[in-house]
């Protein structure tokens, strides 16, 4: 008897953790259905391969963030997560703003003040409050990590359709031939076909998360 | 590269408006632009805090920082003078330029506009005057920006829109407009110069 109801009690454990992950990598997906940290995903995706290392690092920033905070910092009263929060990511991002400097520092020029800005970036600020601070260790980090890989394919989806209709290339390879690598859509590498693209991505998967509802 | 104070403002205002150019979008912004009149107070808002908070870090980073080589606690500084202006502060200073509008502030705390602006000073390494000129060109962009989205919103609300498209969806496509216009009209002004 003893042994079945432990056998039960570690299968649902299993499943919540298995459902924490899912539900932050697709149905609450930080960029395309809660629409938070939407600067990265305009500003920094001209090609795949800058989408890919910004959302690497927002990945790497959420995950140490929900873990310090699911360890340390629970406790915090309400009125004062915000800044307690927002303190903690500014001294990891400056933590690993001179990591980068001191063993990458032609890497680190190139990233520019936008590794900065990545304190303001509401995915990791929201995780921290509406997530690590009522759960334990272990399903906060895989909140973490499910938000995180969201965000990750959210930003290349953008990257990569901004790459290949603005350059014709994918991560430096060419796609469609030398005709149209060499006459590009220009215009997609303004920002402001980014703000249209994310818009309309944001209303297809909209749309299919409330299909998936009703049925 | 030009220095006069005039194209410093310009800069600011329209070549790198720092919405629709450079696409740094806070979230908070979709939720302020919903109505003219309270877009309009926000902006103004936004514009004194900008402000602010440049004159602060300036002070900060070239009196205090500097002097002690302590340059690496930059970014912690300006979020914490970020932090203190929107948070705690509702003073009788910010009373006189706000009036009711102080008890929106806590909006402005995740905005990586208000954080661009303090950093993007120190990396152009401009000097007070200049300093306040391009704060002051940013701010009214973030001003201009939030008008015309909620102008055109405010429009949209009257007019048939697509379901997949209904709500955020269909600001950002406004955005996307707009900011296709701005650029359009900077590559013309960028001819002239």
């Amino acid at each position: 008897m003893h042994t079945t109801r432990r056998l039960f009690q570690d299968t649902i454990k299993k499943i919540e953790r298995w459902e924490t992950f899912k539900t932050a990598l697709f149905k609450e997906n930080p960029i395309l259905l809660l629409l938070l940290g939407i600067w990265p995903v305009v500003a920094l995706t001209k090609t795949a391969k800058e989408a890919l290392i910004f959302a690497s690092i927002t990945l790497l920033l959420l995950f140490f963030s929900n873990f310090f905070v699911s360890l340390f910092f629970r406790g915090v009263p309400y009125q004062r997560r915000t800044c307690v929060f927002l303190f903690l990511i500014a001294v990891e991002v400056t933590l690993l703003d001179y990591f980068l400097r001191l063993h990458y520092p032609t890497f680190r020029e190139s990233l520019g003040i936008f590794l900065l800005l990545l304190v303001m970036n509401e995915v990791i600020l929201s995780r921290t409050q509406t997530f690590a601070v009522r759960n334990n260790l272990i399903l906060s980090c895989l909140d973490a990590l499910g938000a995180g890989f969201g965000y990750v394919w959210g930003m290349m989806l953008v990257g990569c359709i901004r790459e290949i209709l603005g350059n014709g290339t994918i991560f430096g390879q060419i796609v469609f031939g030398k005709e149209f690598h060499k006459s590009p859509m220009l215009a997609c590498n303004l920002s402001g076909f980014a703000f249209i693209l994310l818009g309309f991505l944001i209303g297809f998967f909209r749309m299919i998360n409330k299909r998936e509802k009703r049925v | 590269m030009k220095t006069n104070l005039f194209f410093i403002f310009f800069s600011g205002l329209v070549l790198n408006n720092i919405i629709l150019m450079q696409g740094l979008l806070p979230t908070s912004f979709l939720g302020m632009s919903a109505k003219t009149k309270r877009a309009v107070n926000l902006g103004i808002v936004a514009i004194v805090l900008m402000l602010l908070v440049t004159i602060l870090t300036w002070l900060l980073y070239h009196f205090v920082l500097v002097s002690l080589h302590l340059e690496f606690l930059v970014l912690i500084s300006s979020v914490i003078i970020i932090i203190l202006l929107t948070q705690f502060l509702g003073g009788e200073i910010i009373k006189q330029f706000l009036g009711k509008w102080r008890s929106e502030l806590p909006l402005f705390t995740l905005n990586c506009a208000l954080l661009a602006v303090p950093l993007l000073n120190l990396q152009h390494q401009y000097n007070l005057g200049e300093s306040i000129v391009h704060t002051l060109g940013i701010s009214f962009g973030y001003w201009g920006a939030l008008v015309l989205t909620a102008t055109l919103r405010q429009r949209l609300n009257l007019s048939p829109v697509a379901k997949m498209l209904q709500g955020y969806p269909i600001v950002l496509i406004t955005l996307g407009i707009l900011s296709l216009v701005f650029s359009s009209i900077a590559q013309m002004l960028k001819m002239v110069w």
